[in-house]
């Protein structure tokens, strides 16, 4: 090998060495999550499986085999109300506003999660019906059929979110009772998961009182689209389009910001009304779910109240008209539309031109339900005696 | 190192390619073809060809005849001008030696003639002209080709045929394997002549025949003689035979093709309508488990046989299901073989080992059990027959079809959102197909398309009746025939109700389903209360149909029944029909619902279906008899007709009855006559009555003759033809004797005399024959009217004598006209001694 190759070599070797951390190389390994950043990040909610071999690819007939269903919550909120995070109040109003920073407190539900198992019932009846959990957040609602759990989101503590397994056992029926001749039949087992989940993301946009550039001052920042990163949710906030508007009533005074936000379902299941009902509904066919009741958003959009920076102030997401009775509802309705829609919210009471041009956090909360499916195929095989 | 022909020849010499005159050839392949079929020439017999010194022989006359160097001299003189001489040389004395050798050494026949013109044709228009084969070439080409021609089906035949039998197919003969028209087909499709397509077409049409050949195993049979010139014009007839069976086959085959496109078509139209409803063979844990009955290994025990010995066609009937081992429902199966004809129909029967085969055996378990299909000694003519083996047997079918069920708002509402309700719910089989079990029949089962919307909740201009269908779809799967559907069930889940309004129900009856066409069944059905009169096979059938009803309705399945009555009508219709589908509406009143769909968003039915049946299968060999020409057929019987062209042989006495036949044991009897009806001379079944009027026909007969021959020498036979009968005046009209009497040819005319000479002696040795029976049996004596009858019998025979030989003598000694035959003597001396011999008979009348 010629000289300068393996010099070029061995510096190589020493840069990486170099970059070595206490996280591993380049931070790859890293288990701590440093900050709010990670945890919300990532396109995931509610992700389930079924566990190896749980059910197995093939069984005998008249054999008993578990099945095992693997729950991880790799979103940022929890689901229900898993007892070692207790659900703090969800701001469902201004008035219940926290901090701006303060997101961790507020991304939790109250309302628990379903799974529903399918299978069909000519092949598979359940064996020994007992449902056996890692942990006591996951419990069989026998009257209804399905199974409830709380599941707690990813943090500081546990980066990777929180995970359960829950196994029940069925048993193949005989295939000789259903047909003398057949060998073999397929069977496909399902498990739908319908829960609520909230998205909140959190990105700095820039507030511009000079919306004609008419006094030449210096601005500290610059009003642009924004496209924020992923929310560790499967509903995401995919872009911001600000616009800075003279208030109607008084356009010489007062500057009313409004965001076109674009909201994206990036998971692999459907949104659904955030309703309980709706929500218990989708997994179960006790409730019916109505059109209006699938691909529907609630939005809240905050951003730190110009008068009291301690306090949030929610945007008006219900425009058809300027709204200036404070106890309307003000929360938006997205209804997506091949998994996407836009939503446009403004601070209708308007931000003095006086406070020029300044930073500062726009909070965004989606609020639904969320439902996907699993399934795994199951061959029964006959036991044959020739 | 390849020739540069460019070097040698000017622009103006360049040859054009095969042009359109190559079809000369092939025409003319044709005409050697038909010739080759008409003379059967076959080229040479190798082993005769290649005799003691054939070489020594060979040098001799190459060196003593010239033709062999003038030949290879001019060629030199012509070709030196254009071509180097060099490169060309070696084809061409390889060309002169084959043709010389060909024509000096036992081919110069008229066949030969024939195939070297050929030769010569392909050469000068086909590969003469062939740029890219080139001169040289051309002659090593067309030398190969003669030699092949001439000597290749011949060393295959005496040299590799014993040693390879598989190699018959090879040998063949030029019947089979047409080498020109190959060749000139080859090479017209392969130089791309004008209408080339048209060779195209007829070499593939070749390829199929062969391709049938093999198909039918006709071919060792068939190419294992050879059709030159020691072989007999009976083998060449079988060839022909072979080939229109191979033909006929073919022409089946074709028609099935557009049988089955036709059929196809039907089915998709059908389909596209909604009559036809699909499924697909249940998958097996191993492919190779066969469940089913099969006829396996079907093959002539022989290549060919002998009118006179057994023949037999082997097979295997292999069974396999697997609730086989169900010891009170065993699957009968029964065999039988047919000789058929061309429409399919049977003309003769065989007979199938074991016997157990033929009436009804029982399959408990998997099994293979070998057969045979025996036709008797002499029960088949000569030729080419094709042999159907078929078995009945009994058969069930199982299919079944997924569904899925849900809310229909639900359904509505994600199909508005773009969201498909079915992988929402993670059902990945979202267009659920049927599946049934293996076996003759396919079992297809439809409904709509899923997931079928239930009304939860009442909607506005609705009753909250789902409505769907289940639709069953009966069809033939298996080369064979549905002699009959012994029962079809359709099972549904008891949440789901078939519809019975307006489907026929008669007031006070059971409910009735599909048009009427089906009725529930429950375990206390009559028909299985009912059973004092059925058979012990029935009851078992019955109990286990009783089983599976009851074992369906522990799943939660009611079963519906095809009724017995639209069961034997349909069955009428079952064989012209490619198959029969059944449809029943399903309604699903909005209070049934939540039964059906339980606390799932989507729920998963099934709907079942079975089908017991009477299945036939069938194959066909093809068998090849051969006559046996020493050997004349015996028969057993005295009325069972001769039907080989040989004749046949009579027994002692019949089968049927103790009495002897009428023509006696060991006498021949001509092919279309039997042992009762052909009456031969010295049967001692003629009663004596019979014998009276025998002799005096003989008499009036012989009178006739000896009125013909003076007639005929006189020139007028004419008035005297109508005197011959039968035969004899068949002969007489197609050898032109009255044309000839007329004309007295001196030529033809002892012919005609010596052949009416020999009828005449012929038929005096039969009633010599009869008196000489009548003297031996003495019935005479007691006949009523004494004496007379015998005497006068007797007189007539001895006057009759004289009387030909009178008119023989006349003949002789005529002034003009006089004819002289070289038997005159010996058949007077025969007429004299039988004559002498009668007048010895009945001596010892008084």
């Amino acid at each position: 090998m010629k000289k300068p190759i393996l010099i070029i070599m061995i510096v190589s070797l020493a840069f990486l060495l170099s970059c070595k951390s206490e996280s591993g190389f380049f931070g790859f390994g890293k288990e701590k999550m440093a900050t709010n950043k990670q945890k919300f990040s990532g396109t995931e909610g509610l992700v389930f499986e079924f566990f190896e071999n749980t059910p197995p690819k093939e069984v005998y007939e008249g054999s008993p085999f578990p099945i095992g269903i693997r729950l991880f919550n790799k979103g940022a909120c929890d689901i229900g109300n898993p007892s070692t995070n207790p659900p703090s109040n969800p701001p469902d109003s201004a008035q219940n506003a926290g901090t701006p920073h303060s997101e961790l407190d507020r991304c939790s539900s109250s309302i628990q999660g379903f799974i529903h198992v399918g299978f069909e019932r000519d092949y598979l009846e359940v064996y020994l019906g007992q449902i056996t959990s890692l942990s006591t957040f996951v419990k069989f609602d026998e009257p209804k059929q399905r199974i409830v759990f709380s599941l707690k989101s990813k943090d500081i503590q546990d980066p990777k979110g929180g995970q359960d397994l829950f196994t029940f056992n069925v048993k193949a029926k005989d295939l000789k009772t259903l047909d003398p001749q057949t060998e073999l039949r397929d069977t496909v087992m399902t498990a739908t998961a319908c829960y609520k989940y909230k998205t909140i993301a959190t990105v700095d946009t820039c507030i511009d009182t000079n919306v004609f550039d008419l006094t030449k001052t210096e601005k500290v920042c610059k009003v642009k689209d924004l496209s924020p990163s992923s929310q560790g949710a499967p509903v995401m906030v995919t872009k911001i389009e600000p616009e800075m508007t003279p208030k109607k009533s008084d356009p010489k005074t007062l500057v009313v910001p409004r965001f076109v936000i674009t909201v994206d379902n990036k998971g692999k299941g459907e949104v659904l009304d955030p309703n309980h009902s709706i929500i218990e509904g989708a997994c179960s066919s006790d409730i019916p779910v109505s059109y209006s009741n699938w691909s529907k958003v609630i939005i809240r959009v905050y951003i730190p109240d110009p008068d009291s920076p301690s306090k949030l102030a929610q945007l008006n997401c219900a425009i058809s008209e300027e709204q200036t009775d404070e106890n309307k509802p003000k929360e938006g309705i997205l209804s997506l539309k091949r998994g996407v829609d836009k939503i446009r919210c403004g601070y209708e009471k308007g931000i003095p031109k006086s406070k020029g041009t300044y930073t500062t956090p726009l909070i965004i909360e989606l609020d639904y339900g969320y439902t996907e499916s699993i399934s795994k195929k199951i061959t029964i095989k006959r036991v044959l005696t020739y | 190192m390849p020739i540069d022909y460019q070097r040698y020849y000017s622009p103006t010499n360049e040859r054009p390619g095969v042009t359109g005159l190559a079809w000369i050839p092939i025409i003319f392949s044709v005409v050697v073809f038909l010739y080759d079929l008409t003379s059967s020439f076959n080229g040479f017999r190798f082993d005769l060809f290649f005799f003691k010194d054939f070489f020594l022989r060979w040098v001799l006359t190459l060196l003593a005849n010239g033709i062999f160097w003038i030949s290879l001299i001019g060629y030199m003189f012509l070709k030196s001008r254009r071509v180097g001489l060099r490169e060309d040389l070696p084809a061409m004395a390889v060309l002169v030696l084959v043709v010389y050798t060909i024509l000096f050494h036992g081919g110069l026949s008229s066949g030969g003639a024939v195939h070297l013109a050929m030769a010569f044709l392909f050469y000068w228009f086909v590969l003469r002209d062939s740029n890219e084969i080139g001169p040289s070439k051309a002659k090593v080409i067309i030398a190969l080709l003669i030699l092949v021609d001439f000597f290749a089906y011949g060393i295959i035949k005496y040299y590799a045929v014993p040693a390879y039998p598989i190699l018959n197919f090879f040998s063949v003969n030029r019947i089979f394997f047409p080498l020109w028209i190959l060749a000139s087909l080859l090479m017209a499709v392969r130089n791309k002549i004008p209408g080339y397509m048209y060779a195209t077409i007829a070499l593939l049409g070749i390829f199929f025949m062969y391709m049938f050949y093999f198909a039918n195993s006709v071919i060792v049979p068939l190419y294992s003689a050879n059709l030159n010139d020691f072989m007999t014009s009976e083998e060449k007839t079988q060839a022909l035979q072979s080939a229109k069976t191979a033909f006929q086959n073919f022409r089946s085959w074709a028609k099935q093709i557009v049988v089955d496109v036709r059929k196809g078509f039907t089915t998709q139209l059908e389909y596209a309508t909604g009559g036809y409803y699909q499924g697909k063979v249940e998958e097996q844990q191993d492919p190779r488990n066969k469940i089913g009955v099969y006829l396996e290994n079907v093959q002539s025990a022989d290549t060919h046989f002998f009118e006179n010995e057994e023949a037999s066609v082997w097979g295997d009937l292999t069974a396999r299901a697997l609730d086989f081992g169900d010891v009170e429902n065993p699957i009968n199966v029964k065999i039988y073989c047919d000789i058929i004809n061309a429409q399919g129909e049977a003309v003769e029967k065989g007979t199938i080992m074991p016997k157990e085969l033929e009436t009804g055996y029982s399959i408990l378990l998997q099994e293979q059990k070998p057969f045979e299909c025996k036709f008797t000694r002499w029960q088949l003519a000569p030729g080419t027959y094709n042999v159907k083996i078929g078995a009945q047997f009994s058969f069930e079918t199982y299919g079944f079809l997924k569904t899925y069920f849900m809310d229909i708002k639900r359904a509505r509402a994600l199909r508005l959102q773009h969201i498909d309700p079915l992988e929402q719910y993670g059902i990945t089989e979202r267009k659920p197909i049927a599946k049934y079990t293996n076996g003759p029949i396919n079992l297809g089962i439809g409904t709509t398309e899923p997931p079928l919307g239930l009304y939860i909740e009442q909607e506005e201009g609705s009753d909250g009746t789902a409505i769907s269908y289940v639709g069953v779809t009966v069809q033939r799967a298996w080369e064979g025939m549905v002699k009959s559907i012994d029962g079809l069930r359709i099972q549904l889940p008891k949440v789901i109700k078939l519809d019975d309004e307006g489907t026929g129900a008669v007031a006070g009856t059971d409910k009735s389903y599909c048009r009427g066409d089906f009725h529930m069944i429950g375990e206390n059905d009559k028909k299985f209360t009912d059973t004092d009169k059925k058979t012990d096979l029935e009851k078992k059938k019955l109990g286990k149909e009783k089983a599976n009803i009851i074992a369906a309705a522990k799943e939660g399945y009611d079963t519906y029944e095809l009724d017995k009555k639209v069961m034997t009508e349909e069955n009428k219709k079952l064989a012209g029909a490619p198959f029969k589908s059944w449809r029943c509406t399903i309604k699903i009143p909005q209070a049934d619902s939540g039964k059906v769909l339980g606390k799932n968003p989507v729920a998963t039915h099934f709907y079942r279906a079975n089908v017991d049946y009477t299945f036939e299968i069938a194959k066909q060999v093809p068998i090849l008899i051969k006559s046996v020409p020493e050997e004349k057929k015996l028969l057993d019987k005295c009325n069972v007709l001769c039907t080989s062209s040989a004749g046949c042989i009579c027994p002692e006495q019949g089968q049927d009855t103790k009495k002897a036949c009428f023509t006696p044991k060991g006498r021949v009897i001509p092919g279309g006559t039997t042992c009762d009806r052909y009456k031969d001379c010295a049967s001692k079944q003629r009663t004596f009555e019979e014998a009276k009027i025998d002799i005096e026909n003989i008499v009036g007969y012989l009178r006739a003759l000896v009125t013909f021959n003076e007639n005929c020498l006189a020139g007028d036979p004419q008035s005297t033809l109508d005197k011959l009968e039968g035969t004899d005046r068949a002969q007489a009209e197609k050898d032109k004797w009255v044309e000839i009497c007329k004309e007295k040819k001196p030529a033809e005319l002892p012919k005609v005399l010596g052949t009416s000479q020999e009828l005449m002696k012929k038929m005096y040795d039969c009633g010599y024959n009869i008196v000489k029976v009548v003297d031996g049996k003495g019935e005479y004596r007691s006949a009523k009217t004494g004496y007379g009858d015998v005497k006068t019998m007797q007189k007539n025979m001895i006057e009759t004598a004289d009387y030909i030989i009178k008119s023989w003598n006349e003949r002789i000694s005529r002034t003009e006209n006089s004819v002289k035959l070289q038997n005159d003597v010996a058949d007077e001396n025969f007429i004299k001694g039988e004559k002498g011999e009668i007048t010895r008979l009945f001596s010892a009348i008084p």
